[in-house]
């Protein structure tokens, strides 16, 4: 795609440097049980909107556990720091999905403004785990091993996997390691290769992307950026439309209740919190707009009446 | 390119929105949240020292106060209880510690006993083990052997059983071949049987023709000559008047004179002088026919010499070997069988035949030397020894068939008659006759001297002994008694063996001397009729007299033997 890279590097650059404003509120039943005199102070923090929530967890365990000193290890109130687990508007978080994602997701489907809800106030459980719905948070070693599973799943969409094969572990390393430190020049230096094109191709083979609606599981669809046959670039209403389609023709064959809704001009679609216009290239969008992990999540969050 | 543009912007909003106004309130809300933290800690540590402070506060307060009061003594009072009693239950700890550790150090002897029990039992076990392992190895080994043993057993067996098979085999050609011999050996005594009657009957016709023809000769001889000697008779024709015919090898026939050729002389001159042997000469001896004269020495070798007796020269004729030592005598056999007999000093006797020079027969059994030996008959001798037996031999079972016991070394011996019967001389001053039938001296008679020769005359009627009392006696054998005594001045008898001979005729007695000389005594009258005392240089040991009597000969210890006659 012919573009200014000027323009392009302060695109990305400017994702890098997202933040978003979290609060941690302590959960009521928490508090009472709290060992000292003082209940805990709410806990702000930002954070940015490509890492995930376990990456920050030291600090939260740390600031808490101030306040739970004895508790911590007595199982008759189950407070624990293993029991940790994150709430907002009694959604348990999945910790799995970056946290732009989370709070676009949620943030603007449940509210009825748009940007009235920061900074984003999440509720810090101790006890009560819900082992139904969640995982638990995991140490700093799996969510590395699911940052390069997703990679690496990306890479095999674009180039069948070629090049984060050829990559070596010192360059998967540094990958995550600039993400996790935020260094963005170390990122950007290996996720270069990763944006080239292999094959002869002008564009990557599929596009990686995820899109995700309320109470839905994600979708997730093979999508060539580049029309053969009407010899175009694919926007990203294609995408969607696409992918909503094919989605529901899925539900329809297998008998489900309820048909997802396939009309784009019902949904929002928002992409790193913003609503890029609908006739953007995918294929630029794959390239410059996606997460770290190379993914182009989508949310759709449908319009409000 | 508006799309990007309108993202961009969107951004730059969004950043606008989200991080801007939040980012230096969150940064500051954070710094005051650890100020505040940092400061509740002080807050409470201070709290802490000043509950402790008021806490020593009251104490001290309560101290100053209650110094004299009751309260304060019941307070020391039961300080100093709960004193006492926490110094006695430290006691009574220290006391069960040093209990306790007083079993920890048995128990752990005991378990050092045990371990060293282990230990040993081990090494005990050890041991076992190897001498298990060097016993299967020796069992191995003995079974090995054994099998080794086994396996050699068999072959041995197997060879055994060939072996018996081959030996049977063996046995009945041995009785095939028995039987054949001994039919073979039937047929040829057979043949022999007639033989021997046929040689019989031509000899007694032969012996017809002799005896008719000497008796013609008698007849003529007694018409002619008167003879002196009386009693030199006509004896037994077997002995003297038969004459026997056997060839030698060198074709000569040697055979033994008629008594009417005996013609005694006594010598005047030595005729032939001859040195025989390489050492001394202690035996000489005429054949009976007088053709040979045969001497012995400690050269161990019994010469025969060959004598013509025409004119009295001597050649050697062979030499006879066998004897180990000295030849002390020498006998020949008169019955005709061509024996000699030779004993010496290596404890035997010995018997040629003179046919064919060949040694007959060796017959040991004396202990000591053998001094003397005559035949008695061809198949009789007998001998006397120094170990002081007389012996009796047969000459076809070639044993000893007596031993009579003298108990004196005996020097020589004669025969009395052909039964057995001897006469014999010995070193003390007896001689003995013994009796052929058993083993006892029939009687004895003393001498002066010891014995060292005995001569008996042909009628067997005339004993001449020679003693070392330097006489010679001649004893009549009737009555058993001396009748002469010849004796000389420069007759010595000085060694044990001198032998003392009479004439054929008993004429005459002849004696060799200390100093050479040879001396002859009258028998009758008893005076010295004839000394030879030039000739001999050494003691003369033997002296023998030619049958025919014309001769004499002697031989002296230095090798010399000297022919007399006339």
């Amino acid at each position: 795609m012919n573009t200014s890279p000027l323009d392009d590097k302060e695109i990305t650059r400017e994702l890098w440097q997202s933040r978003i404003p979290i609060c941690f509120l302590l959960s009521e039943e928490d508090k009472s049980k709290v060992n000292r005199s003082e209940t805990p102070e709410p806990f702000y923090l930002m954070l940015s909107r490509h890492l995930y929530f376990p990456c920050i967890i030291d600090k939260i365990s740390r600031y808490y556990s101030t306040y739970y000193k004895e508790n911590l290890t007595d199982s008759t109130n189950n407070i624990s720091l293993h029991n940790l687990w994150l709430e907002y508007e009694s959604i348990p978080l999945k910790w799995h999905y970056p946290i732009g994602v989370l709070y676009d997701l949620y943030t603007s489907s449940l509210s009825s403004t748009s940007s009235c809800h920061l900074p984003w106030q999440i509720i810090v459980h101790l006890s009560k785990f819900p082992e139904n719905e969640l995982i638990r948070f995991p140490d700093k070693e799996t969510i590395e091993a699911h940052y390069m599973t997703t990679l690496k799943e990306a890479d095999a969409l674009k180039h069948k996997g070629q090049i984060i094969g050829d990559m070596q572990k010192r360059d998967h390393k540094q990958l995550w390691n600039s993400l996790f430190q935020d260094k963005y020049e170390n990122f950007w230096n290996i996720n270069m290769k990763l944006m080239s094109y292999t094959d002869n191709l002008q564009y990557f083979r599929y596009i990686p992307f995820r899109i995700y609606i309320l109470d839905r599981v994600f979708i997730q669809k093979l999508f060539s950026p580049y029309d053969i046959e009407h010899d175009k670039w694919m926007t990203l209403n294609d995408l969607i439309q696409f992918s909503l389609n094919h989605e529901a023709q899925c539900e329809r064959l297998s008998n489900e209740k309820e048909i997802l809704n396939i009309n784009i001009k019902d949904y929002r679609i928002i992409i790193h919190g913003v609503q890029p216009p609908l006739h953007t290239p995918i294929q630029w969008l794959s390239e410059y707009f996606s997460y770290p992990d190379n993914f182009l999540h989508i949310c759709l969050v449908e319009k409000r009446m | 390119m508006e799309w990007k543009q309108i993202i961009y912007n969107q951004l730059r909003e969004r950043h606008r929105q989200e991080q801007d106004i939040y980012s230096e309130i969150v940064k500051h809300y954070n710094r005051l949240i650890e100020n505040y933290s940092i400061i509740l800690l002080r807050c409470t540590e201070q709290e802490r020292d000043i509950l402790s402070l008021r806490q020593e506060n009251t104490d001290l307060q309560k101290n100053s106060v209650s110094v004299a009061g009751l309260p304060v003594n019941d307070k020391v009072k039961t300080l100093e209880h709960d004193y006492m009693k926490a110094k006695d239950e430290i006691l009574t700890l220290l006391r069960e510690r040093g209990d306790i550790t007083k079993e920890v150090i048995s128990l752990s002897r005991i378990v050092k006993e045990r371990d060293d029990k282990l230990d040993s039992e081990e090494k005990k076990n050890q041991v076992l083990t190897k001498e298990n392992t060097s016993l299967k190895q020796r069992l191995d080994s003995a079974e090995e052997k054994l099998n080794a043993l086994q396996r050699v057993n068999e072959t041995i067996h197997d060879e055994f059983q060939a072996l018996h098979l081959a030996y049977m085999q063996l046995e009945r050609r041995q009785q095939e071949l028995d039987a054949t011999n001994a039919f073979l050996r039937r047929e040829m005594t057979e043949k022999l049987d007639k033989q021997c009657n046929a040689l019989d009957e031509e000899v007694q016709q032969h012996q017809k023709r002799i005896e008719e023809d000497v008796k013609r000769k008698l007849d003529e001889a007694k018409n002619d000559v008167t003879n002196s000697n009386s009693t030199a008779s006509i004896t037994t024709p077997t002995s003297s008047t038969s004459m026997f015919r056997s060839s030698n090898l060198d074709g000569k026939i040697h055979r033994s004179p008629a008594s009417d050729f005996m013609k005694v002389v006594v010598p005047t001159r030595a005729i032939t002088k001859w040195d025989c042997g390489d050492n001394e000469l202690h035996a000489i001896q005429f054949h009976p026919s007088g053709s040979l004269i045969a001497t012995g020495g400690s050269d161990r070798k019994i010469h025969i010499w060959e004598m013509n007796t025409s004119n009295g020269q001597v050649q050697q004729s062979y030499v006879l070997t066998g004897n180990n030592s000295t030849v002390t005598a020498i006998d020949f056999d008169n019955e005709g069988n061509n024996l000699i007999l030779g004993c010496s000093e290596d404890f035997a006797c010995r018997v040629w035949g003179l046919a064919d020079q060949r040694l007959r027969h060796t017959l040991t059994g004396h202990g000591a030397k053998v001094f003397c030996a005559k035949f008695i008959t061809a198949s009789l001798i007998a001998s006397g020894s120094q170990d002081r037996t007389l012996k009796l031999w047969d000459l076809q079972n070639r044993q000893c068939v007596r031993t009579l016991f003298a108990g004196s070394k005996c020097h020589d011996l004669v025969a009395h008659d052909a039964s057995g019967s001897l006469i014999s001389g010995h070193f003390d001053k007896k001689i003995r006759f013994w009796d052929s039938k058993n083993d006892s001296t029939k009687c004895e008679l003393q001498l002066q001297a010891a014995i060292t020769s005995l001569a008996i005359n042909r009628e067997k009627h005339l004993l001449l002994a020679c003693s070392r009392d330097d006489t010679l006696k001649l004893i009549e054998l009737r009555e058993n008694r001396v009748i002469q005594t010849f004796s000389h001045d420069d007759f010595k008898v000085t060694s044990d063996t001198i032998k003392a001979v009479l004439s054929p005729d008993c004429a005459y007695a002849c004696a060799g001397g200390n100093d050479g000389s040879v001396f002859i005594w009258n028998t009758s009258t008893g005076k010295i009729e004839k000394i030879f005392n030039k000739e001999h240089s050494t003691i003369v040991n033997a002296v023998a007299w030619h049958p025919e009597g014309r001769f004499i000969v002697s031989c002296e210890k230095q090798r010399r033997a000297i022919l007399w006659g006339e």
